[in-house]
C-alpha cells in the first residue's frame, strides 16, 4: 500500500522530529538540569499549589519549577521506562492506585532524612504515611490529602421513599451490607422501580475492596479476600432484583444520575464531592445531597509525592514536599479554599468545626469526613492494585453481576488474567 | 595497448575513469540510516530481548534461552489472541475484498458509464482518512448502552424489546471490529483494484466483445485471471496489515469482553506496557507474529503465483 509505505515514512520523520525536540527537553527537562527542579504530575492541583501558595510565600527561590502534566492513564506508560535510568524528574507526584509500584521500586529518596518532612510528618494520618513507606517502613512519599470514602444520598428521595431524611436515621439503615441492600429494595418497591439504590457496580467495588485487610498480592501469590466474594455476591444479587442501574462506570449515564431523580445515592470518597458530585449534579439537585458514612470505611483515591533517588536537587525537592503534605499555614489555606480533606490531623481538627456545605444542605461534611479517617486501613494497597483492579472488574465483577458466568468461572477467568500479566504470581489455579 | 607504450617507450599518460556512479550511494543513504536506526536496530534488540527474562524494572536479564516461547505456546490468552486475530481479519477482508471488486467492477466497466465517480471513490475512500481514535470513539458512542442511538433506533422499530449491549456480547463485539476492518479499507482496497483492472490492456475485451463474449464471461475469463498479481499484493498487505490489528480493538474495548478481541497486537501492548511489563515475553511474542506473518505470506505468495504461472 502507497499509503501505507507514505505513512511509515511519514511516521519516521515525526518520530525523528520529536525525538530531536525531545533532546534538546530532556536536557533540561528530566535530568534535574542546572537550576530547575522538575515536577511530573498527572493532576492540576499541583500546579495550583505551586503557583498560587508555594511560591507567593517562597518568591525568592534562585532555581525555576518546571511542572509536567500527563493524563493520569499516560502518567505510568511514560514514568516507567525512565525508572531507573538516572533521568528520572526530580519530584513524582503519584495515584493511589499505582503509588506503590513507585513506592516500593527503590528509586525514590527516603524522606525522613529531611528533618523538615520527619518533624511535620508526625501529624500525617498513619494511612497517609503507610501508603507512602515501603516495606521496611522507609518513608518515600507524602500526601497533603486524605480520601475517606462515604455515601452521598438525596435528601428528597430519602423522605419520599424511606419516610427518613436525616443522615443519622439514614446511615442506621444503611450502617452494614445486609441493610444496604434492605433499603435498596425498599426504594425500588416504593418508587414502582423508578429509582436504583445506586449507578454502577463501581458504588460497591471501591467501598467493598478498600475494607480487605489484605492487598491482592501477598508473597508473590494471588490472594481473593472473603470481601471480594462478597462483593460479587451482592452486586449480582443487586443486578437481578434491579436495584442498581448497571450503568458503565463514569459514563454518561453514570453522571446522568447525579442531577436526574433515578439514583438514590453514590458511594464516592471526598474528592468525588468536588469533581464529580458538584459538577454533574449542578442546580438541578443542589442542596438537596446529604453525606453519611455507609456500610463500610473506605478510601478511594489520593496523591502521594516523593522524589526520585537520581535527583540532583534533593534538598530543594524535599523543601517543596515539606510545603505542601506538611506545612499547616499552607495546608489550612488549602482546606478553607477548596474545602479538601487535608492529611494533617491538627489541620484538619482545626479546621473542621465551622465548616457549612450549601451543596450539601449546610451539611459540615469536613467533620464528618474527619470522623472517618481513623478507621481507615490502608493495608490493602499494593503495587499491583492498578492492574489487577481492572482485572477483576473486566473478568469477574462485570461479567458475574450481569448473569453472563457462573461463580467459579468469573473467579477462575480472573486467576487465569491475573497469570497472565503477572506470569510470576501464584494465582492458584490446578 | 601496454605492449604499444612499451615499445615506444614513452610514458603515456592515462585517462582516470571517474566513478559517478557513487552519488546515488549518497541520496540512498538516509534510508539506510533511518531504517537501521528505526527498523533493524530495534528487530535486533526484540530478537535478544526475547530469550532473557526482562521485566518490570529491570534492565539487566539472564539469557532462558527459548524458555518465553515455550511459556506462550501454553498460554491461553496469547493462543485466544492468535486466534481472534486471525479470524477478524478473515470476517473483515472476505466482504472487503468482494465488494471491493463489484466497486472496482462498476467504476471500470464502460458500458455502465457511471456518472459521479470521482464522487463516489473519494466518499467510499472517506473512512480511510479518519483516524483510528475517531472511528472508535464514534462506534462506542453508536453502539452505547443502554441509550445509543443504535440501541434506539432498535428498539423504537421494533426489532429490540431491551436495550442491547452489544460490547458484552462477543459476537456483537467482534462484529463491530469487522466491520470497522471493512468499513475503513474497502475503498482503498477498491482503488487499488480499479487501477489493476484500468492496466489491462483494452484491446482484450474488444476482442472479447468481437467474440460475443457476455460481460460476466468477460469478467471472468479476462479481468480475474489478469487481476491476479494485484490480488495478491491486496491479499499479502492486507493479511500484514490485519495481523497487526491494534488501535480498533484497543480503543473500542480494549479487547474486551472476555478477550474476544484482544490481539497479536493488543496482547504484545499489554504484556510490555501494562501488568508485570514483561518486556520480554512481548519480544517473544513478537517474534512469533514476525514468524507467522512470514509463513502466512509465503502461503498465499506460492498458492496464487504457481498457478498463474502454470497456466501461463
Amino acid at each position: 500500500m502507497l499509503k501505507k509505505k507514505l505513512g511509515v515514512t511519514i511516521g519516521a520523520l515525526s518520530t525523528l522530529v520529536i525525538l530531536s525536540s525531545c533532546g534538546n527537553q530532556g536536557a533540561v527537562g528530566t535530568d534535574g538540569g542546572d537550576d530547575s527542579l522538575v515536577v511530573w504530575s498527572f493532576t492540576d492541583e499541583i500546579e495550583d499549589i505551586i503557583n498560587n501558595y508555594y511560591l507567593e510565600d517562597y518568591s525568592d527561590l534562585d532555581y525555576d519549577i518546571d511542572i509536567v502534566q500527563f493524563p493520569t492513564e499516560e502518567f505510568e506508560r511514560i514514568l516507567d521506562p525512565l525508572i531507573g535510568t538516572g533521568d528520572e524528574p526530580d519530584v513524582i507526584l503519584m495515584e493511589q492506585n499505582f503509588a506503590k509500584k513507585y513506592i516500593d521500586s527503590g528509586y525514590l529518596t527516603d524522606l525522613e532524612q529531611f528533618e523538615g518532612i520527619r518533624e511535620g510528618s508526625q501529624s500525617t494520618y498513619d494511612y497517609v504515611k503507610e501508603v507512602g513507606s515501603q516495606e521496611d517502613g522507609t518513608l518515600v512519599a507524602n500526601a497533603w490529602q486524605a480520601a475517606p470514602g462515604a455515601f452521598f444520598y438525596r435528601y428528597s428521595l430519602a423522605e419520599e421513599y424511606l419516610g427518613v431524611s436525616e443522615p443519622e436515621d439514614v446511615q442506621a439503615l444503611i450502617s452494614d451490607w445486609d441493610g444496604f441492600v434492605d433499603t435498596a429494595r425498599q426504594i425500588r418497591d416504593a418508587s414502582d422501580g423508578e429509582v436504583y439504590m445506586i449507578a454502577s457496580v463501581d458504588d460497591l467495588r471501591f467501598a467493598f475492596l478498600g475494607g480487605r485487610e489484605q492487598g491482592w498480592v501477598v508473597d508473590d501469590e494471588l490472594v481473593i479476600d472473603d470481601l471480594a466474594y462478597e462483593l460479587l455476591e451482592t452486586a449480582l444479587e443487586m443486578n437481578e432484583e434491579n436495584l442498581l442501574l448497571d450503568a458503565p462506570a463514569s459514563g454518561a449515564a453514570y453522571f446522568a444520575g447525579m442531577s436526574n431523580d433515578e439514583i438514590f445515592g453514590y458511594s464516592l470518597p471526598t474528592w468525588g464531592l468536588n469533581f464529580w458530585l458538584e459538577p454533574n449534579g449542578g442546580e438541578a439537585t443542589a442542596g438537596d445531597w446529604r453525606m453519611v458514612q455507609g456500610p463500610s470505611t473506605y478510601f478511594r483515591g489520593g496523591t502521594w509525592v516523593g522524589i526520585s533517588e537520581s535527583s540532583e536537587m534533593k534538598e530543594e525537592a524535599a523543601h517543596l514536599i515539606e510545603y505542601a503534605t506538611t506545612d499547616q499555614d499552607f495546608l489550612e489555606r488549602w482546606a478553607n479554599d477548596t474545602g479538601d480533606i487535608v492529611s494533617n490531623e491538627d489541620v484538619v481538627e482545626e479546621v473542621r468545626g465551622d465548616y457549612s456545605n450549601d451543596f450539601l444542605g449546610g451539611q459540615n461534611h469536613y467533620a464528618e469526613f474527619a470522623d472517618m479517617i481513623d478507621d481507615i486501613e490502608a493495608g490493602f494497597v499494593t503495587e499491583f492494585d492498578q492492574t489487577i483492579n481492572d482485572l477483576f472488574l473486566d473478568h469477574a465483577l462485570t461479567p458475574y453481576s450481569k448473569g453472563e458466568v457462573e461463580f467459579d468461572t468469573a473467579i477462575r477467568n480472573f486467576r487465569q488474567s491475573v497469570s497472565n500479566l503477572f506470569p510470576y504470581i501464584e494465582v492458584g489455579l490446578d | 595497448m601496454q605492449a604499444t607504450t612499451e615499445q615506444s617507450g614513452k610514458k603515456r599518460k592515462l585517462a582516470k575513469i571517474k566513478n559517478t556512479n557513487k552519488f546515488g550511494y549518497w541520496f540512498i543513504l538516509p534510508f539506510f540510516i533511518v531504517f537501521a536506526g528505526f527498523n533493524l536496530y530495534p528487530t535486533l534488540y526484540t530478537l535478544y530481548l526475547a530469550f532473557v527474562d526482562i521485566s518490570g524494572f529491570n534492565f539487566e536479564g539472564n539469557f532462558i534461552g527459548f524458555q518465553n516461547f515455550s511459556y506462550l505456546v501454553t498460554n491461553n490468552l496469547f493462543l485466544q489472541a492468535s486466534y481472534n486475530t486471525m479470524l477478524l481479519w478473515v470476517i473483515n477482508f472476505i466482504p472487503q475484498i468482494g465488494l471491493a471488486l463489484l466497486l472496482a467492477y462498476w467504476f471500470t466497466n464502460y458500458q455502465l458509464k457511471l456518472r459521479a465517480q470521482g464522487f463516489f471513490k473519494s466518499v467510499f475512500y472517506f473512512p480511510n482518512i479518519i483516524t483510528a481514535a475517531s472511528v472508535a470513539v464514534i462506534f462506542f458512542t453508536l453502539f452505547d448502552y443502554p441509550r445509543g442511538p443504535v440501541n434506539m433506533i432498535l428498539m423504537q422499530t421494533g426489532v429490540l424489546e431491551a436495550p442491547f449491549d452489544f460490547f458484552r456480547s462477543a459476537f456483537a463485539t467482534r462484529s463491530i471490529v469487522a466491520f470497522i476492518q471493512f468499513w475503513m479499507w474497502y475503498g482503498q482496497t477498491s482503488i487499488v483494484l480499479t487501477a489493476g483492472i484500468l492496466s489491462i490492456d483494452k484491446s482484450l475485451y474488444e476482442a472479447a466483445v468481437i467474440d460475443g463474449a457476455t460481460a460476466w464471461q468477460t469478467f471472468r475469463r479476462i479481468t480475474l485471471p489478469l487481476l491476479k498479481p494485484i490480488t495478491l499484493y491486496v491479499l499479502i498487505t492486507s493479511l500484514v496489515g490485519g495481523l497487526q490489528m491494534f488501535d480498533i480493538p484497543r480503543l473500542l474495548t480494549d479487547g474486551g469482553p472476555n478477550n474476544s478481541v484482544e490481539t497479536l497486537m493488543t496482547y504484545i501492548f499489554r504484556q510490555a506496557i501494562e501488568g508485570g511489563r514483561n518486556v520480554s515475553i512481548a519480544a517473544a511474542a513478537s517474534v512469533y507474529l514476525l514468524i507467522l506473518t512470514i509463513i502466512l505470506s509465503a502461503i498465499i505468495f506460492f498458492l496464487i503465483r504457481d498457478k498463474s504461472e502454470r497456466e501461463a
